[in-house]
């Protein structure tokens, strides 16, 4: 009976190693468990390189000009930095920031109002829309099909030759799901690698008192919706999630970024109102405006003193990923889409 | 003579066995004045014009019943019924026994938990052009046309109807008595009757009124008379 009791314990105990060796590194050990469900479309290393091919690749736009790195560079934590509201084809200009894309598979909805509920289907909002790739996801899975490239690559991923737009997003979900941030300075203190400077130390306490409700650890963010007391900008009158939900309590709010790489991806806000960590601070500080749906945190006020600020943001920097960022596996795949021609 | 007979037995066993089991199922007719509808023809109206140039819906979960006790579902869970596609409008089966069943159940639509599970492929792929792309979930039911009294451009009206999230699920179910031929009729004049198209003739988001006229398109599966 306890011989029986050990041999299960010790297989499941097999199982659950082999399990977790399977997302080697991408599910750290100090995140909770992601919300992506790995097992309706299991990581494979193949797949994988598709997905990073078809995120740096135009052809998911209606001229071949625009591609999603376009918008989310590697080099900006996958964001834009020096641009407030994304670009599209034709030089068109949206009215959001682009966000950053990192630790996808924790997010529980995607855009700046959560108009999208699934990692798959992401993908979708900007190859449709007029302003960013203008094109047709048929006509995107048509030119994939007719391309000297992909059909071999699905073969060989999928085993079938023959693309469609469930392969596709699955694919692109697959290279997402791979941009894992957990290799900052703060994650090296966390696990005993370094220590925080005085400085750094004093502004986690801070972040602490101050931050952690809405950009919980280790996340950084509870990935949920607030009203920041941000003051609408009326030449883009964006009401935020309130235009999907329709319901006069989510006016205004937008989804709460992740505080990870914050040096590599500004400007700030969803509609990239800040370029600097300063004039988000001096917002939290001086600049939010009360109404019906502001967040109940931030009613009591924040106060900092000029040297607070200083430290909050030295332990915000401990936040940036270098390794993240400078990763040559998430860079643009130049066997794939550049080969060299013999 | 002995060699001709067994000959006569083998072809005409081997005739029976080949001959293809009945498959039964459901065949959707859409009509309009108790026409079969048409793409890109013109219907008149006493008080317009009328063209179709896209029709196409979501019907999921089919299942037949007898009694309380006895019920088959459909293996195949989700069916897209194009018009543009005549082989799309009948849903068979060979496993359909044939039982006196009582009545059909079907949802007209997609389910929420559907909506949210990420890409999926065949019926419920994304280039069907029946997933909505600025906001996530599955349009259930799109007819698209112009009529001469729509007043916006070209004349033209869209529904797109869906919507899976509280308190707008557009996804609803249909119960028909069983028609032995399977043949059911989905009467858009009915549903025509009930719009103004002078003031209705555009949904293109969840919300109250995808969900009223789903409930009314709902309303008009017949078994054919």
């Amino acid at each position: 009976m306890n011989k029986n009791l050990i041999v299960i314990v010790v297989f499941s105990l097999f199982l659950f190693a082999f399990k977790c060796m399977k997302y080697d590194g991408l599910i750290p050990l100090n995140f909770p468990a992601p919300i992506y469900n790995f097992e309706e479309n299991p990581l494979d290393s193949n797949k994988i390189e598709i997905g990073r091919a078809l995120f740096y690749d135009p052809i998911l736009s209606k001229d071949n000009t625009i591609s999603c790195s376009s918008c989310h560079s590697p080099y900006n934590a996958f964001s834009h930095t020096d641009h407030d509201l994304s670009h599209g084809i034709y030089d068109s200009i949206g009215t959001r920031n682009a966000p950053a894309l990192f630790n996808l598979a924790w997010h529980s909805s995607f855009m700046w109002d959560g108009a999208i509920n699934h990692l798959d289907m992401q993908a979708l909002a900007p190859i449709n829309h007029v302003g960013e790739m203008g094109e047709t996801t048929k006509n995107v899975v048509e030119k994939l099909n007719k391309s000297s490239i992909y059909p071999v690559l699905f073969e060989s991923a999928f085993g079938t030759k023959e693309i469609t737009g469930e392969l596709m997003l699955k694919a692109l979900t697959q290279f997402l799901l791979t941009l894992v941030s957990a290799n900052s300075k703060y994650d090296q203190v966390k696990s005993g690698e370094k220590f925080f400077s005085s400085k750094e130390q004093n502004g986690y306490k801070l972040f602490k008192q101050n931050c952690n409700s809405c950009h919980n650890e280790p996340l950084f963010s509870s990935y949920q919706f607030a009203n920041n007391g941000l003051p609408i900008d009326s030449t883009l009158s964006d009401y935020g999630r309130k235009s999907i939900t329709q319901k006069k309590e989510d006016n205004m709010l937008f989804k709460i970024p992740s505080l990870r790489n914050l040096s590599y991806s500004y400007p700030y806000m969803h509609d990239g109102r800040f370029d600097k960590l300063n004039q988000v601070l001096n917002h939290y500080t001086n600049g939010v405006k009360d109404s019906p749906t502001m967040s109940p945190k931030l009613k009591k006020g924040i106060v900092f003193s000029s040297n607070e600020k200083v430290d909050l943001i030295a332990f915000l920097k401990t936040l940036d990923d270098k390794a993240f960022v400078f990763n040559p596996k998430n860079k643009f795949p130049r066997s794939i889409l550049l080969p060299k021609k013999d | 003579m002995m060699k001709t007979i067994l000959f006569i037995i083998f072809t005409v066993f081997l005739c029976v066995s080949f001959v293809p089991k009945k498959k039964r199922g459901l065949t959707f007719t859409p009509t309009f004045q108790r026409n079969i509808i048409n793409l890109d023809r013109d219907y008149y109206r006493y008080e317009d014009t009328i063209r179709f140039s896209s029709l196409k819906f979501y019907i999921s979960n089919i299942k037949l019943h007898k009694g309380k006790s006895k019920t088959y579902c459909f293996p195949k869970r989700f069916h897209l019924i194009d018009l543009s596609n005549p082989a799309s409008l009948r849903i068979l089966s060979q496993k359909v026994k044939k039982s006196n069943w009582d009545s059909v159940s079907f949802t007209l639509g997609i389910d929420s938990i559907t909506n949210s599970a990420g890409a999926l492929g065949g019926d419920l792929d994304p280039t069907n052009g029946m997933y909505w792309t600025w906001q996530s979930g599955y349009i259930n039911t799109k007819i698209e046309g112009f009529s001469s009294q729509c007043p916006t451009r070209k004349n033209k009206f869209q529904f797109h109807l869906g919507g899976f999230t509280f308190p707008h699920q557009t996804a609803q179910k249909v119960t028909l008595p069983y028609a032995e031929d399977g043949e059911y009729e989905l009467n858009f004049s009915k549903l025509f009757s009930t719009i103004n198209l002078e003031s209705n003739h555009t949904i293109m988001s969840p919300g109250k009124k995808a969900v009223d006229m789903t409930e009314i398109l709902a309303t008009c599966f017949h078994s054919k008379l």
